[in-house]
């Protein structure tokens, strides 16, 4: 073997600092040979040898030092200590479109990139043709690059790239993205190039792409080299580090087992494990970075023997987590999640993840029960099922093939903000995720949740309970609390449609968003909703009637407000024709298609002082239903 | 090539940044070409710039602050400012030019000097234009037309590698120290009047015993001020007509050298651990 890149014992470490630096100080660090801040092994020890012509692969969890190792070898830093021989020229494409000036044209740019990475200006002119050529975007070479779409850019970017002609190209997770077509096109201007003679190195955390294009893989976990090896051998290894890394506690009752790893927690009923991978754990996200809770180190509090307090601290960024997990019975988890303010000043969002097993064949909303496609995308991207969406209630799955308990996660006793996200994994993760995200905004420092695991029976007990708990019924009439939204039906057809039955203040739709709370739910419904926005709260309550459903609505004002116009807000369909009688007179509101009410109050003044005042109540009856 | 950490010469290292003028070449186009091409008057500004500044400096110096020269006002304020134009631009903006370029130093392999000594290679196009404008107006009006224009040259050199050393000190000081932009700005405020521009150096001298005895000592430090030597130079062949001293020659050329090895010697120690700052 004609051997290119020769790396012995390449060691980097970073010290991370916790506070500022002050410029000032840094004379007297240097007299006192004071060293601040902490040390951080990025690389340590690593040694690997590449041949001419070898696309070589690396892959490793986030933070195993993969980037900083690229960036070592295409000399945007520096190694601690190590040695390193390369032959030829290296190019490196890190990010594509770094280098790229938005206000310049395309050819302008091809000019400015090239010699960012090191080309001569000859050698770019003469390339120039077959740069565009490549990139096909032929028509729009003169205009800006600010008015490409994203796209495009990468594909000037990358046709630039391989037509400088290296020797070595080191490449960081650029080939997943574009179109297939030109991904397509990419591979082969790889393949290509590496039948010419170029070696080629690529980070990747696509196994399935790793393992069909790569002849020898290197697989990095913190900072060491875990494996090299073809890309079978290390790829399996790959994966099975995931779950099988060093144990840091367990709790267990009866036969529910929870088993605590670096990354999350994993559940395990009557002898089956019910997650996979991560497991459940918890992510912060600041900026555009992920923190997940393999990358924190954990203390572990108190240990009891169903119970435990763990503390997840991220070191470099000062933030931390404490984890509260209890087995409250053989099915049920308490899991409470302390943040403490300060950390919701420095992140933007919390989630809260569950990576559950792949034999689970069915995924449960609060609205419904939907089954994973059967045919799972192979590709090494996952599928979105549900994402972005309103925040739900609980998230589970059931169905599985081989007897596994249903398992929910509960999150009533959570703020309704944020979102919900339902992902099944491709190549890269086989399983499914349930995902829900809390915003920084809802300030809220502790989040308590609740797993539970449920035989069919219970689930659906469960699911109902849930349903039920928000209806309430007379003859054919139903008034629902669904997804945060009031609705009416009748005979089984909405009569309301989106954002349901609402309150206006101000003609703001101040209800939206606010947090829902169920009061009370026997032979009626209780409910409280308090705004986010505003110190108010409404509380309707339903009761269900031999001739119809009472409803009654009162505003409680935890502080002062002004109001000059509330209205209760009833949008309707309107090409149905169908109007609703509440038992108060409606008024048409032709801009917003709905039928709004105005609160007789007894004095607009009333308002004005912290309180609890009735705005109305009525009957709701169908025999009043009528065309108009 | 074969590559390994830390064995490469002097020599060879200041190659490197020598291969690399077409990059440098092709930043400093870019700065201009992004910084002109979205405004109206375009490229305009860089003309309008001086120009008003020179009047209103000219307005308060000639007529409110009388400050005694023998030439026009005018003409001998943009002698000065063009030159200090040019440097407090160059330092002021290119400051913070690392960390404003992040993304490439994060991304990519160059050596780092290459963004400061871009940034100075763009506004000394700026300067160059400006200066070829400006330069018929004292030999027209002054008559200083002479063979010491052929002497022009040196102070243009000096003052773009004294900018350039200047720059790039400042600018690796702030890829780890993000306070050194702000100690710059200050530093080019105090800076603008210890530099004879818009009085002569001889009116300094003309104060003793008009201040206080204890501020003579800071006005006399203005003698080590190496933009005043540069701008006597220019002051010199443009104003005069006589070739510069070469007592101011010869410091700022000591200082400049120094200055340059100094900046390049802590880019080769710390210039490739910069990314890791960002």
């Amino acid at each position: 073997m004609n051997t290119v890149i020769r790396i012995s014992n390449l060691t980097k470490t970073y010290r991370v600092y916790r506070q500022r630096r002050l410029l000032a100080a840094q004379p007297i660090h240097l007299l006192t040979r004071h060293v601040e801040g902490e040390l951080l092994y990025a690389l340590q020890d690593v040694s690997f040898e590449v041949g001419k012509g070898e696309i070589f692969g690396i892959i490793g969890h986030n933070g195993s030092g993969k980037s900083t190792l690229l960036k070592i070898l295409s000399g945007i830093t520096r190694s601690d200590s190590g040695s390193i021989e390369i032959q030829g020229r290296v190019t490196s494409l890190l990010e594509l479109g770094v280098g790229f000036e938005q206000e310049l044209t395309g050819r302008e740019n091809i000019y400015l990139y090239g010699s960012l990475i090191g080309l001569p200006r000859e050698m770019i002119e003469e390339k120039e043709q077959s740069i565009i050529k490549f990139s096909g975007i032929e028509k729009f070479i003169d205009m800006p690059v600010q008015s490409y779409s994203s796209g495009m850019l990468i594909r000037l970017a990358f046709a630039t790239a391989v037509h400088t002609e290296p020797d070595i190209l080191l490449l960081d997770e650029v080939m997943g993205v574009g179109d297939s077509e030109f991904q397509h096109r990419c591979f082969q201007a790889i393949q290509s190039a590496v039948e010419r003679g170029v070696t080629v190195l690529i980070v990747s955390h696509g196994l399935s792409f790793i393992g069909s294009f790569c002849s020898r893989v290197m697989c990095l976990h913190q900072g060491h080299v875990a494996a090299i090896g073809t890309a079978e051998q290390v790829v399996h290894i790959y994966t099975d580090s995931i779950s099988s890394r060093e144990k840091i506690c367990e709790i267990s009752r009866d036969d529910l087992h929870i088993q605590f790893l670096p990354a999350g927690f994993h559940i395990e009923k009557s002898g089956r494990i019910l997650t996979l991978a991560r497991g459940l754990s918890v992510n912060l996200r600041k900026w555009e970075s992920d923190f997940m809770s393999s990358e924190a180190a954990w203390t572990v509090v108190d240990l009891k023997e169903d119970a435990v307090h763990l503390r997840l601290r991220w070191g470099h960024w000062n933030l931390e987590v404490s984890w509260y997990i209890r087995i409250e019975n053989n099915r049920t988890i308490n899991w409470t999640i302390k943040t403490g303010r300060d950390l919701y000043r420095d992140v933007d969002d919390i989630g809260i993840e569950a990576m559950v097993s792949e034999s689970y064949k069915t995924y449960i909303l609060p609205e419904e029960f939907r089954d994973f496609p059967r045919t799972i995308n192979r590709g090494f991207n996952m599928e979105y099922l549900l994402s972005q969406l309103q925040p739900r209630r609980f998230l589970g799955v059931t169905g599985s093939t081989d007897p596994k308990p249903s398992l929910v996660l509960d999150f009533s006793k959570c703020p309704m903000t944020g979102s919900s996200m339902v992902i099944t994994g491709g190549n890269m993760m086989p399983g499914h995720i349930l995902q829900r995200m809390f915003p920084a905004e809802s300030g809220q420092d502790t989040l308590e949740m609740q797993v539970k695991l449920f035989d069919q029976d219970d689930l659906i007990q469960f699911w109902r309970m849930h349903q039920k708990a928000f209806t309430v019924e007379s003859g054919g009439l139903v008034i629902k609390l669904q997804n945060d939204s009031l609705t009416l039906d009748e005979q089984n057809t909405p009569l309301t449609r989106e954002p349901g039955i609402h309150v206006r203040i101000n003609n703001d739709m101040y209800s939206f968003p606010c947090e829902w709370e169920v009061l009370q739910a026997n032979c009626d419904l209780q409910l409280r909703a308090t705004s986010l926005q505003l110190p108010l709260a409404l509380v309707w309550t339903f009761c269900s009637l031999e001739n119809g459903i009472r409803w009654t609505l009162e505003l409680e004002f935890l502080e002062r407000l002004t109001i000059d116009d509330i209205r209760i807000c009833i949008p309707v369909f309107s090409e149905r024709g169908i109007i609703p009688d509440i038992g108060i007179p409606l008024v048409w509101d032709a801009r917003d298609q709905m039928l709004t009410a105005t609160p007789s109050f007894s004095e607009m003044s009333d308002f004005r002082t912290p309180g609890k005042f009735l705005a109305g109540s009525g009957i709701i009856t169908s025999g009043g239903l009528g065309n108009e | 090539m074969t590559m390994a950490i830390g064995k490469t010469s002097y020599l060879h290292d200041l190659k490197v940044v020598f291969s690399n003028r077409d990059l440098i070449f092709s930043l400093a186009v870019k700065d201009f070409k992004v910084r002109y091409r979205s405004a109206t008057l375009g490229f305009l500004w860089m003309l309008l710039n001086p120009v008003l500044q020179m009047l209103v400096l000219s307005l308060v110096f000639s007529f409110i602050v009388r400050i005694p020269v023998d030439v026009p006002y005018p003409i001998f304020l943009l002698c000065g400012l063009l030159p200090w134009n040019f440097m407090s631009m160059t330092l002021g903006i290119g400051a913070s030019s690392l960390v404003n370029e992040r993304n490439l130093v994060k991304k990519l392999y160059f050596p780092r000097e290459i963004i400061p000594i871009s940034v100075a290679a763009g506004h000394f196009i700026n300067f160059l234009i400006a200066l070829l404008l400006f330069l018929p107006v004292p030999l027209f009006f002054l008559k200083t037309w002479s063979w010491a224009l052929l002497f022009l040259p040196i102070p243009i050199l000096l003052l773009a590698l004294f900018t350039i050393s200047i720059t790039s000190l400042a600018t690796l000081s702030d890829a780890f120290f993000r306070d050194t932009r702000f100690i710059v700005e200050a530093l080019l405020m105090v800076w603008f009047y210890a530099t004879p521009i818009f009085y002569p150096y001889s009116y300094l001298t003309s104060l003793t015993g008009v201040i206080p005895r204890w501020i003579m000592p800071f006005v006399n430090m203005i003698r080590f001020n190496p933009m005043a030597g540069i701008i006597s130079m220019f002051r010199n062949i443009l104003l005069k007509g006589e070739p510069p001293r070469l007592a101011d020659g010869l410091y700022v050329l000591i200082i400049t050298t120094a200055l340059l090895l100094f900046s390049f010697i802590l880019y080769r120690r710390h210039g490739p651990i910069i990314a890791d700052h960002m």
